[in-house]
């Protein structure tokens, strides 16, 4: 089944993407920073939503589209508390935070996550020679379900599978378990296939 | 005094279901997407549609027949007179079709909620059933109950107050 | 002491903004699914104090997308349209023409992503010749007056920066070309190490 191939060519440049990105943040927020991309795996779009946790759970989730050579949509997600320490983390700001995060939480979770996003998409396009970047980020704060509905449906009109990328960051303040959701087109996807298939021999 | 319990029917992304008075039809996360309910204050019967997409001939993928507004909201008109309904009698209330994300975007997702209310309306104005309550647009996310003995739809919401339509 | 650039610098500078708007036509052309032609027709290499003089008027009212440059090449980016060609590109990208002449969130975005389309080219090109990862951050719009926005950046970045590269960029058949200017404001010691990776190319 294509869900269960080799993905450890995928990780490999993945986690290189991780280091690179957590150099940057480290940098930035003068703290040490260490992002681990430990697992992922493809799954059917429409299994998403079950394996994130249900469509009521609270998320924060910040958005981009993939552009280049070829095409997709991606989302780095965390569960709302998850989100709250995070943004304490980024900002500096212990304020306790009620209901969505301000402007300057959401301005720091999307800067930090470009970085992710730029790094995870050079990567990929290291891997499969091609052009890749992300859009500008789109922030979005509510119930998961709410927040994708849009992606499954544009994706699963072009697309049978999406990636499911587990990320574990840590910080001196605190450590942040996140997933990166990436809905390649069809032509992307036949792509990862095929090179992973290369790399498996 | 023996108390009547409501029956509730939850309906998933790209469903529909119909039912009649002392039933709930609810459904949850509403992003983009919208929630249809059609209802005959005379027979206190109706329906609920989850509807993902406005238009079933822009895909040609099959799939639930919930998800396009076209086919989900003719079959909903088509069960409920199955079951004694006269068209005529029906009205609609709808909610949901939200921009989930802050900032507008230059492509076409960003638009896709409001695309979807739009091409809901243009349905339900082709087939003469009036629409006589929304809450779509915003930000935020919504679950919907509609109560088929008051005709009320309950919108609610994790990031925005309960209203009552 | 600003450096004196010599023929094979400024050639391998002039090389990296071809491919670099190469790279962001294409990807506009992309994600816009519009045909984009993106030039940059003259390059200069100037001390910092007249960047906004190369650049227009200083009381001109313009776009600037602005960036930060992150990682082992430090700076700032500023991409900037005077008012009346940025109404001209957003209606373009957008599709619908502005009645006024004040921008809504959806040109905001639009511009933004223009923005971070080009920056992301160049910083793309940059990072190549240099081997090392470069990230931008989230572009940032301003509509303003020329001088202003460019002093901001020169605080926001707080480094003695001594030379900026300024390019002048034109789409055209926008219906007609319109010009803008990206400038981009390396660090010393990033100026230096660019000018360094040069050298051992050639």
């Amino acid at each position: 089944m294509k869900e269960d191939i080799k993905t450890d060519a995928l990780l490999e440049v993945l986690n290189i993407g991780a280091g690179q990105s957590a150099t940057a943040l480290s940098e930035i927020l003068r703290q040490k920073v260490l992002i681990n991309v430990p697992d992922l795996k493809f799954l059917p779009i429409d299994k998403v939503t079950e394996s994130l946790g249900g469509a009521e759970q609270k998320i924060v989730g910040i958005y981009f589209q993939i552009n280049g050579d070829i095409t997709g949509k991606m989302l780095l997600l965390f569960d709302q508390k998850t989100g709250h320490m995070l943004a304490e983390i980024l900002t500096g700001d212990k304020t306790k935070r009620e209901g969505k995060l301000s402007d300057i939480d959401m301005s720091a979770m999307m800067e930090m996550a470009n970085i992710i996003a730029n790094s995870c998409l050079n990567g990929l396009a290291g891997l499969l020679d091609m052009r890749l970047m992300p859009s500008i980020p789109y922030y979005a704060e509510d119930e998961l379900g709410a927040v994708i509905d849009f992606l499954l449906i544009e994706m699963a009109i072009v697309s049978e599978l999406a990636m499911l990328v587990n990320t574990e960051m840590s910080t001196e303040k605190g450590n942040i378990k996140g997933s990166l959701l990436v809905f390649p087109d069809d032509t992307f996807m036949n792509k990862i296939f095929e090179r992973l298939e290369l790399q498996k021999t | 005094m023996t108390e009547t319990k409501s029956q509730r029917i939850s309906i998933n992304i790209a469903e529909f279901a119909i039912a009649k008075h002392s039933e709930i039809i609810e459904t949850q996360s509403l992003g983009s997407c919208v929630g249809v309910a059609l209802y005959d204050r005379t027979t206190k019967m109706g329906g609920l549609a989850h509807i993902m997409l406005p238009d079933s001939k822009k895909v040609m993928v099959g799939g639930k027949p919930g998800k396009y507004a076209d086919v989900a909201i003719k079959l909903m008109v088509d069960k409920l007179q199955e079951a004694g309904v006269n068209k005529m009698n029906l009205t609609a209330k709808i909610a949901g079709g939200a921009c989930m994300f802050s900032g507008a975007g230059i492509s076409d997702f960003m638009n896709i909620g409001l695309r979807n209310v739009n091409a809901i309306k243009q349905i339900l104005s082709e087939m003469k059933i009036p629409l006589v309550a929304e809450d779509c647009g915003a930000n935020h996310g919504r679950t919907v109950e509609f109560n088929l003995d008051s005709g009320k739809m309950t919108v609610k919401s994790s990031m925005a107050s309960t209203k009552e339509i | 002491m600003n450096h004196e650039f010599s023929a094979i610098e400024l050639d391998a500078i002039q090389e990296i903004c071809n491919i670099a708007s190469g790279n962001a036509a294409g990807a506009l052309s992309q994600v816009l699914n519009k045909r984009i032609n993106m030039k940059v027709p003259e390059i200069k290499i100037v001390p910092v104090e007249l960047a906004t003089e190369i650049m227009g008027e200083s009381g001109a009212i313009v776009a600037g997308v602005y960036s930060r440059l992150i990682g082992d090449f430090n700076g700032g980016l500023l991409l900037t349209f005077p008012r009346e060609d940025v109404i001209l590109l957003v209606d373009k990208l957008v599709g619908s023409p502005s009645k006024t002449h004040t921008l809504s969130e959806l040109d905001v975005s639009a511009i933004s992503e223009v923005g971070n389309i080009i920056c992301a080219s160049f910083v793309g090109a940059i990072s190549k010749i240099i081997n090392k990862t470069v990230f931008i951050s989230v572009p940032k719009l301003a509509f303003d007056m020329l001088g202003a926005i460019v002093d901001f950046i020169l605080i926001e970045l707080a480094e003695n920066a001594e030379q900026a590269l300024i390019m002048k960029i034109q789409f055209e058949d926008v219906p007609k070309t319109i010009s803008g200017h990206f400038f981009i404001l390396p660090n010393p010691g990033s100026l230096e190490m660019l000018l360094n990776s040069i050298k051992c190319r050639h």
